[in-house]
């Protein structure tokens, strides 16, 4: 094992960071990258992981009109099959299934016999919207960590798509609408499958979060019927209805129309009384797209790699955590230095 | 008990008070009887016995999740909260189906309860058991229960209220019979919420008067003569009823504060059966600062205040007499009630008396006297037509003339966000005055209105923290704002040694640099403005022997 460790560290790694990204220098392409580029891999169509401006894109195929929804027509997008081979400069490059939403993937690497893979973000549970992860045997294995810590432990979605149900029951019984943040591209449609496998009603949906339903329709993904929010005071009632919304949507105008209402939010933050409190929400489902704490731990073994790149999150435990345990583990630089907040999640 | 939880987890959320209070009702109204009298004497800050200490459960916590300490402390940082920490480590998603869940008082009378003499092994194999089959909200309180740190921010009155709106019985009689011992059974709530007698009724007191707060100039009130001129102490308004051979207090909200201030209830004993007094419970203690905090603290913790012991402090400051010789004398002039008043006072009773009238010829001289007044530790200027009746509910006959608020400049050490939302949403500032080379943490102000014309404080902000810990993040100490506060009182809880009333942010100080900011000695002299009867002629003089007794 040392052996095998050290001649793998001597090796010029397959992924840098750079101000503009990870950078593929063999490759001479980039993982999401943060500016324009000439060629941009894309793990998903998340906006910290998708921006516009580069002049050629390459994704998942069930990802493109996801991705192109986001980057808009004239960004230039090709896709490709799970698990196909493709050169890229002097390496060899494949996306495999992350389970993290619609089109998400990792990304694997291949040169010279030596294999790296970027997570990317990713879960082990099941969604309805996506397929599972897939495991990649890789040399270097490169992690997100957003929830690395052993306090992040995730129910099934099933489970939580039972609360939510419920929870959207007594509001009908109180009288109230049932408002429920979600972010628009994955939780919202993930919500909308899980609720059709245990209820067939309507749901009242943003229009943002509608023209990302409507990608996800196109995908053949079964979902509850989604009913736009009306603009204007609405001549049908609200009240008893879940309404979905992304969290950042200015909702003052129609919400003033609707009458009684509780508010919940649905993402992996609420786990800690303090996310819960902070908020104005009523309540919290823990629903995340991410790994939980174990399911980081397993991927990690799984991936059986010599050495493992922690990035994005609790960097710092996760590193610490897998080198006591006997992996060859470092932190991946995430972010530039001077980036605004330097306590931002990210999604 | 998941349904316990589920009402802790609702009420810690800031909300309005008619929420909680339909929360509570809810909750009050669709529950056992067994189950609703022991969520009330949690709700009410009492708590079962402790069981472990919360190191000993963190112990337990590390050996269950078999994870190294350090993740534990990383954990902990990012929870704030031990007993949530050990709650979310300990949780085992694995299992889905739903567990049925036992109800409070099964959980305290049969498993906690019992608890209490077993050996400290055999109680850690069960704690173990428990966290296995508990979901989060339960793990939660579980851990608090078992470390005796279960704390509510809820106030006491909105328990009372809530129980009272859910099964109609008068606040009045709900807080009069929590006043008394009782412990937690279904009988005992029943009792609670039962139709009170006439014996109860008879010693509930009269609706309060509620004084307007005077921002005209005093010119608008006519002629300085028709009215009575009293500086008044901090305190808690509170009605004394002297009827059916014994002596109730109650505060305005109809809370029952007999037990908390039995002295005060001892020498009203002395007034004639059938009295009814409206006043104003204040706090003389040396004599010089009157931290009326402390009288809340009182009610708050259900302490029995021993005040023949320490006779000074708590006093009831007689303002209106409404029953006089089991007669309603509430429509009599204010000036044949307050004789009457004197006449009763008479009766050597040191812990009830009246506050001090000032009697200006005009408005300009009043002015004069009320510059002075605050050194005198009044907070207020109460102002009552001599001709006016007494009837309950908002009045125009009684003026509270307060004070302009203080103000410190203080530097800002402390921003609580959500740290999902990220920092430019703070949710809470705290700010520090130097004391020698250190900022001490003087006032926690809830979002500031001010600060949000400041987006260039808000980024900086961000760009500036150096820590985090839960949502609290340190923010390198250099922005100076103006804190407004009403009046301030020494407290042994904060650090700084005083609790601020009313604290609020009125002004970015953006060109002051952090070492030119406010000290605690600054805080100290505001606090320390020599007050209560030294200089007033006209103060009622603590009366001799008043340390004799006890």
């Amino acid at each position: 094992m040392a052996q095998r460790l050290q001649s793998s560290s001597q090796r010029k790694p397959l992924l840098i960071p750079t101000p503009s990204g990870l950078y593929c220098e063999p490759g001479d392409f980039y993982i999401d990258p943060r500016r324009s580029v000439a060629k941009a891999l894309i793990t998903h169509a998340h906006s910290d992981h998708a921006r516009p401006g580069s002049q050629a894109y390459l994704c998942a195929l069930p990802g493109v009109s996801i991705l192109r929804h986001r980057l808009g027509a004239r960004a230039r997008i090709s896709g490709i099959q799970y698990g196909e081979e493709r050169s890229i400069g002097d390496v060899r490059v494949s996306f495999h299934l992350a389970g993290h939403i619609l089109g998400s993937a990792q990304i694997r690497i291949e040169t010279s016999g030596e294999v790296w893979v970027f997570s990317g973000d990713y879960k082990r549970a099941d969604d309805p919207t996506c397929d599972p992860f897939e495991t990649v045997r890789c040399n270097t294995f490169i992690t997100e960590s957003t929830f690395g810590l052993p306090i992040y432990r995730w129910d099934s979605g099933a489970r939580i798509a039972q609360e939510i149900l419920d929870w959207w029951n007594s509001c009908r019984e109180a009288g109230r609408a049932a408002i429920l943040y979600s972010y628009s591209l994955g939780k919202a449609e993930r919500i909308l499958a899980e609720l059709a496998q245990i209820t067939a009603q309507s749901v009242f949906v943003h229009e943002t979060i509608h023209s990302v339903v409507d990608c996800y329709r196109e995908e053949r993904i079964r979902m509850l019927p989604t009913l736009p929010i009306p603009k204007e005071p609405p001549n049908i009632t609200l009240s008893g209805q879940l309404i979905l919304v992304p969290p950042n949507a200015d909702s003052s105008s129609w919400m003033k129309h609707i009458g009684p209402y509780e508010t919940a939010f649905a993402s992996g933050w609420m786990v800690t009384r303090s996310s819960r409190r902070l908020n104005r929400f009523d309540r919290g489902f823990v629903l995340s797209d991410h790994a939980d704490w174990p399911a980081l731990i397993q991927t990690v073994k799984e991936s059986e790699a010599d050495r493992v790149l922690v990035t994005h999150g609790h960097t710092e435990s996760v590193v610490r955590y897998l080198r006591e345990s006997g992996f060859d583990a470092a932190r991946l630089d995430p972010e530039p230095p001077g980036r605004s907040d330097p306590w931002r999640h990210t999604r | 008990m998941k349904r316990f939880a589920n009402l802790i987890e609702l009420l810690t959320r800031t909300e309005p008070t008619r929420d909680r209070i339909r929360i509570l009702v809810d909750y009050f109204s669709s529950i056992p009887p067994e189950d609703a009298s022991w969520a009330i004497y949690l709700l009410l800050g009492r708590r079962p016995k402790r069981l472990v200490t919360s190191p000993t459960l963190r112990e337990w916590a590390l050996q269950h999740a078999a994870i190294p300490r350090w993740l534990f402390e990383e954990s902990y940082k990012a929870v704030g909260d031990l007993g949530e920490t050990v709650a979310l480590i300990v949780y085992s998603s694995a299992r889905d189906s739903v567990q049925k869940s036992f109800p409070l008082s099964q959980w305290v009378e049969d498993r906690l309860l019992p608890s209490q003499r077993i050996h400290a092994d055999a109680l850690r194999r069960k704690v173990c058991q428990w966290w296995s089959e508990s979901d989060r909200g339960e793990l939660y309180l579980l851990n608090k229960l078992l470390t005796g740190t279960l704390r509510f921010p809820i106030p006491r009155l909105d328990v009372v209220r809530s129980i009272s709106q859910a099964f109609g019985v008068p606040i009045t009689t709900i807080s009069l019979r929590l006043g008394e011992d009782w412990q937690p059974s279904a009988d005992y709530f029943r009792h609670l919420i039962s139709p009170g007698g006439a014996e109860e009724i008879r010693t509930h007191p009269f609706p309060f008067l509620e004084p307007s707060t005077l921002e005209q100039p005093l010119e608008g009130l006519g002629s300085c003569e028709d009215w009575l001129a009293e500086g008044m102490l901090p305190g808690i308004r509170a009605q004394l009823v002297r009827r059916a051979n014994s002596v109730s207090v109650w505060s305005k909200e109809g809370e029952c504060l007999t037990k908390s201030f039995p002295g005060i209830c001892r020498a009203a004993l002395m007034l004639p059966e059938g009295t009814v007094l409206d006043g104003k419970i204040v706090s003389l203690q040396h004599l010089r600062l009157p931290p009326v905090s402390s009288l809340h603290r009182i009610i708050g913790e259900r302490r029995i205040l021993n005040d023949f012991v320490d006779p000074s402090s708590a006093v009831f400051m007689t303002l209106d007499l409404l029953e006089e010789n089991g007669k309603d004398v509430r429509n009599l002039p204010l000036v044949d009630r307050r004789r009457e008043i004197e006449g009763l006072l008479r009766l050597p009773l040191p812990l009830l008396r009246t506050p001090p009238v000032f009697e200006p010829r005009n408005w300009s001289k009043l002015r004069e006297v009320f510059k002075n007044s605050r050194q005198e530790g009044h907070d207020l200027i109460l102002l009552r037509r001599l001709a006016s009746k007494y009837v309950g509910g908002p009045s125009k006959d009684w003026w509270e003339w307060h004070f302009d608020p203080m103000t410190i400049s203080a530097v800002l050490v402390n921003v609580k966000a959500d740290p999902r939302e990220g920092l430019s949403h703070p949710s809470e500032y705290t700010l520090a005055v130097w004391k020698q080379n250190a900022l001490i943490p003087l006032a926690r102000i809830p979002k500031a209105p001010a600060l949000e014309n400041f987006p260039e404080l808000i980024r900086w902000i961000v760009r500036h923290t150096t820590q985090r810990f839960g949502s609290t993040y340190t923010v390198e100490p250099h922005q100076v704002l103006e804190v407004t506060f009403d009046d301030l009182s020494p407290s042994s809880r904060h650090k700084s040694g005083f609790v601020l009333r009313a604290p609020r942010i009125t002004r970015w100080l953006r060109e002051k640099p952090a070492v030119e900011a406010g000290t605690l000695e600054q805080v100290a002299r505001l606090a320390n403005v020599p007050r209560y009867g030294t200089s007033s002629k006209t103060f009622f003089p603590p009366p001799k022997g008043l340390f004799d007794q006890g």
